[in-house]
């Protein structure tokens, strides 16, 4: 499970998260649209540990992130554009990341680089990559490991439509299993299709996806001042 | 420990390219400088075939004497010297910072699964990489010493006087125990590149060229036994100086600078907000 807890992050004096309420359950797939710049990546890097709010709480599979300086113990990311060791095959850098966790077999990995679209066997170096094939790339590096925490940024950028097809498959099936899964897209059509609930989020304050008003900044990270209050 | 094993294990497995360049640079430079240096040694005419192992290493890691307040001689800049030790610390500054950016980071770092144990090892990797390249430049060295004069003994010869390399009244031991110096000077590198390194992932890799060039530079005309360049000059030690370097000084300078730049580096690191390559860093 992902829990946020009131999380309010400012960079050089700039708020990029307000007061951000959010819980994902096991199996659970949740949606955050937004228009670019709203803050959904710093959401999933916060969610990832890969940034630490300013006050608020991220647990996530019961690791108070901020408390431990630790990473979730088992998470898939896609965040920004895939890069990967430009001279190695898919393959082989799928197998470098594995290797440092070790949990997966190199069957396992060729089945997940199938599961993309992506043949095992392409001796191509992932320099000679086009748009597509990196970013399944990335997805196949997001769910080789079958985490229990998907995080999944832009995930349809530069796929076409068989590409978005295995994306949605994967996403059923990482469910199943009792994943938890964000998705962070500007691309409503396809969070409706794959996502339980849809988040919107807007100058860094998230909110249903149904309900259009921001919380007044006066009311905002509440937990902030009455923390510099005390 | 598990996770610094991993990590490093990673790093190997990833940076295997770098090290691979590291080794390359090594022999090029030994080969390269040692060469120009024999060239500069004819001007004073004095045989190639008369240097031993340690005049040839000497040529190579001696540095420059410090400025004689008597002494009307210029100072030679010693750019080979300045090179060699630039290039030692080209692949694991350039592996250890861009390995740190980007999307394929943030997977490596979040598999790793804590902070420390991820900036350890690429400090590691980076003595594993600098460890490399001396070994590459002493076999070199070696090679090109045995087939042109045959003399590997590490002492340094009275040859060295004639190019400059010491002086008279600073001559402290003779014929010069350099053997324990050839040594240290690199491994005083090797630690010096820690700091070096944690400044090209926390900043960038530049800076870390530039801070690490700054030292290098500084050095030529200090002798304040402060500038970290200076513990690289074998010229600068106690087997030359009245009151030179000593070797076990230079060791625990180096040390300490290393520990604690890791440490500092270490605490900073556990608090970064890991932003990529393309968005806004605090």
């Amino acid at each position: 499970m992902i829990e946020l807890l009131n999380v309010c992050k400012f960079i050089k004096s700039r708020e990029v998260l307000r007061d951000v309420s959010l819980s994902i359950e096991s199996g659970e797939v949740v949606g955050i649209k937004g228009a670019n710049g709203s803050g959904k990546t710093m959401l999933l890097r916060s969610i990832a540990g890969l940034i630490y709010p300013t006050s608020g709480s991220v647990i996530v599979d019961g690791v108070n992130l901020r408390e431990s300086a630790a990473f979730p113990p088992s998470i898939g990311l896609l965040i920004e554009n895939p890069s990967f060791l430009p001279h190695l095959t898919g393959l082989k850098n799928c197998e470098l990341l594995a290797s440092i966790k070790d949990v997966v077999t190199n069957k396992q990995i060729s089945q997940c680089l199938m599961d993309v679209g992506l043949d095992p066997q392409d001796t191509r170096t992932f320099n000679k990559y086009s748009l597509g094939m990196k970013q399944r790339l990335g997805l196949a590096a997001a769910f080789m490991e079958q985490p229990h925490v998907v995080l999944l940024d832009e995930p349809t950028n530069a796929l076409d439509e068989e590409g978005i097809e295995l994306l949605s498959s994967l996403v059923r099936k990482s469910r199943e299993r009792g994943a938890c899964i964000a998705i962070a897209s500007h691309d409503a059509l396809v969070l409706e299709t794959i996502a339980d609930k849809i988040y919107l989020m807007k100058e860094g304050a998230l909110q249903p996806a149904s309900s259009t008003a921001i919380p007044p900044v006066d009311q905002q990270c509440a937990g902030t001042q009455a923390e510099e209050a005390a | 420990m598990k996770r610094l094993v991993q990590c490093l294990r990673f790093d190997m497995l990833a940076g295997h390219r770098f090290l691979l360049a590291s080794g390359l640079l090594g022999c090029l430079m030994a080969a390269f400088f040692l060469t120009g240096s024999w060239v500069r040694a004819s001007a004073y005419h004095v045989e190639w075939s008369s240097f031993t192992l340690g005049d040839n290493a000497l040529l190579l890691l001696g540095g420059t004497l410090p400025p004689a307040a008597s002494d009307q001689t210029p100072t030679l800049f010693p750019i080979g010297w300045l090179l060699l030790f630039v290039s030692s610390m080209a692949a694991p500054v350039l592996y250890a910072g861009r390995s740190s950016r980007g999307s394929f980071a943030a997977n490596a770092i979040i598999r790793g699964g804590a902070r420390a144990p991820w900036l350890i090892a690429k400090c590691l990797w980076s003595i594993i990489a600098s460890l490399v390249f001396w070994l590459a430049f002493f076999t070199v060295l070696s090679g090109l010493t045995l087939c042109v004069s045959g003399d590997l003994s590490p002492l340094a010869s009275r040859s060295i006087e004639v190019i400059g390399l010491a002086r008279n009244d600073d001559l402290t031991q003779g014929p010069y125990a350099l053997g324990a110096f050839l040594l240290i000077a690199p491994a005083v590198s090797t630690l010096l590149l820690v700091p070096l390194v944690l400044l090209g992932i926390l900043a960038n890799e530049l800076l870390a060229f530039l801070v690490g060039i700054g030292c290098l530079l500084a050095s030529v005309m200090s002798i304040t036994g402060f500038v970290p360049g200076e513990y690289l000059m074998a010229t600068r030690t106690n087997s030359f100086l009245a009151h030179g370097i000593a070797p076990v000084q230079a060791l625990v300078y180096s040390l300490t600078l290393s520990i604690v730049s890791l440490l500092i580096g270490t605490i900073v690191f556990r608090g970064k907000n890991l932003m990529g390559r393309s968005e806004t860093h605090d």
